[in-house]
């Protein structure tokens, strides 16, 4: 697979996104977003309810038009070229989303229908390597057989870039797994780029190499999983080690921990401490709660 | 695009089943009921001469047998009938646009048609053009059916040439639902939930259908004769009426309500200036294809209108 330019798959420049603004109320889903998702990664991208996930990744499909900044897919914008842009880009949304009275197969002719380099075999081959028939209509698939519809389109399409908007969140452990599987083999065989937000960070630890915390609508942390992990340490916060606090929160048993950017001293960080510092280190404060 | 009209077909089957039903029984049973007004064998001459007896006029036992029949069978079933295909076809029209962006937003499933989708504007044509096929086929033959129907009715007017209950059949039929069509896709669109945009549709639908019309009596005067209110022209079956005035010898016309006259039991008017008479503004008939012609392109227009309208809305709407 071959991308259209030298520039990340997927960038944001001063990214802004409010909603509201006509009814007097302001909701800031993303605050001066600068973002780079490197070719070939599979990037996670973490964060609570409301911290702009789903927001950062409709953009980049252009669901979302941004209300300052830009964001590019494959150098392409996605709100002013959206055709242009779409064809880079394979998305699964939140919950499947299939048409409930169409079968596996017409959910495939329709991806080759609305999109001409739609690869029908692709999606059919991993569909049918999952035992998934197509001649079930959707509401008689389970959610993990629907979320894996939903990624067979998204591959189908060949696009260089996946966006997964929580894919895994009404799965059961073992579909998440299959599900995750699935992404893993097929982004590594095509070369292509992943985003995926989702709340389950053992998932990431499995299928991700990179990882991006959002919080408030600000990006927190953002670095390859490998150096999130070994670049952090725990340690009590009397007892601090040589580096800089990111946050505390509360941990097992009411125990204070703090999560310090260091190399040595404390114990290691695993990633869920790692995640979980930098969401307490970007919980809105008082005065820059949304009004 | 045949990929995408059969989804849409399979999605609103339903909803297209029940209307293709709807407008198709409606059709057949205009028919039966025209064939059934032709079989009382109630000539032309038949049903004038029965309308006439009241007024000292006769009729034959056999005609009135056949009269009496006709009239019972057009007051029972034809004029219920052709104000229900009226009816039937913007009701059609709400029904089957009301949910064809609506319910995919609602669903979402706009998301991944949206995100497969390299233009959205092609999406909506392979969802709006199947059924505005559709609805095209089922309006016409309504519309079909509604002019034999009032051509039994009418016998001695032909239904082309007749104002008579011309909003209920013809163009008129296929242009009023098509304009409802347009409306319900727009509203749909813009609102996302198929029952806000079926309620919100019925009532801009009523709106924009009315304020065609009454853009229309605005326009027919300038299509009008003025006719002596007793001469041949103006008792013409299947002439439009749009009113009486009082045209004074120097040939200007004055509103009824600025004279006092009677009008006498032998036609003679008293009370009127001198060389004053009681004219009528009347469309012929004749001028129907063509008043029939300019409403349905105007309605078609404004559907079109609406419907590039609704192709901008869905380019920049979120999908849920």
């Amino acid at each position: 697979m071959t991308t259209t330019t030298d520039s990340p798959p997927l960038q944001t420049y001063a990214l802004s996104k409010t909603y509201g603004r006509r009814f007097g109320r302001r909701i800031e889903a993303l605050r001066d977003v600068d973002l780079a998702i490197p070719a070939g990664s599979i990037t996670a991208l973490v964060g609570p309810n409301g911290a702009g996930k789903s927001t950062l990744i409709r953009g980049f499909i252009g669901f979302e038009r941004p209300t300052s900044g830009r964001m590019t897919v494959m150098g392409e914008d996605p709100w002013r070229d959206r055709g242009r842009a779409i064809k880079h880009t394979g998305y699964v949304p939140q919950n499947a989303s299939l048409y409930r009275s169409l079968t596996v197969a017409q959910h495939l002719d329709m991806g080759a229908s609305l999109r001409p380099q739609f690869d029908r075999a692709v999606a059919r081959r991993r569909l049918e390597e999952l035992d998934i028939p197509l001649d079930r209509r959707a509401d008689e698939l389970s959610g993990g057989q629907q979320a894996q519809v939903g990624l067979a389109l998204a591959l189908g399409t060949r696009a260089e870039v996946l966006l997964l908007d929580e894919p895994l969140a009404a799965l059961d452990p073992l579909a998440r797994r299959e599900f995750l599987s699935v992404l893993v083999s097929a982004v590594r065989a095509d070369g292509s780029t992943a985003l995926l937000s989702s709340h389950v960070i053992t998932d990431i630890e499995s299928a991700c190499d990179r990882l991006v915390v959002l919080g408030g609508g600000r990006i927190l942390l953002d670095d390859t999983l490998a150096a999130a992990v070994d670049g952090h340490r725990i340690a009590a916060p009397e007892d601090p080690p040589a580096g800089v606090l990111v946050a505390t929160f509360p941990g097992p048993a009411g125990k204070v921990m703090a999560l310090w950017r260091a190399d040595d001293g404390g114990r290691p960080a695993t990633l869920d401490e790692v995640v979980l510092g930098y969401l307490a280190s970007g919980r809105p404060t008082r005065s820059d709660r949304p009004n | 695009m045949l990929t995408q009209a059969r989804i849409t077909f399979r999605l609103h089957r339903f909803t297209l089943l029940a209307v293709a039903a709807m407008l198709l029984l409606a059709s057949v049973a205009a028919l039966i009921v025209a064939a059934r007004l032709h079989a009382t064998g109630a000539t032309p001459e038949c049903l004038a001469s029965w309308r006439g007896l009241p007024f000292g006029g006769s009729a034959t036992t056999d005609c009135q047998r056949r009269a009496s029949e006709f009239y019972s069978i057009n007051s029972a079933w034809a004029s219920p009938l052709m104000g229900a295909i009226g009816g039937l076809a913007p009701l059609a029209g709400l029904l089957a646009g009301a949910a064809l962006v609506a319910r995919e937003i609602e669903d979402r499933t706009a998301s991944v048609a949206w995100s497969l989708a390299t233009s959205r504007t092609r999406w909506l044509v392979g969802r709006v053009a199947p059924v505005a096929a559709l609805l095209l086929g089922l309006f016409a033959i309504a519309a079909f059916s509604a002019t034999e129907l009032q051509r039994a009715r009418q016998p001695s007017i032909d239904p082309l040439l007749s104002f008579d209950n011309a909003s209920s059949r013809g163009l008129e039929v296929v242009a009023i639902g098509m304009l409802v069509f347009a409306v319900a896709v727009l509203v749909g669109a813009v609102l996302g939930r198929v029952l806000p945009a079926l309620i919100t549709s019925a009532v801009i639908g009523v709106l924009l259908v009315g304020g065609v019309f009454i853009s229309q009596q605005a326009w027919l005067p300038s299509q009008a004769d003025i006719v002596d209110f007793r001469s041949a022209e103006a008792q013409q079956g299947g002439a439009l009426y749009i009113d009486q005035v009082i045209r004074l010898s120097s040939g200007e016309l004055r509103s009824m309500m600025e004279f006092q006259f009677d009008e006498n039991t032998d036609g003679t008017v008293t009370g009127l200036p001198a060389g004053a008479t009681i004219v009528g503004i009347v469309v012929p008939g004749s001028r129907h294809p063509f008043v029939d012609t300019v409403l349905a392109a105007v309605m078609a227009a404004i559907s079109a209108a609406l419907l590039a309208l609704t192709a901008f809305v869905v380019r920049r709407r979120r999908p849920s």
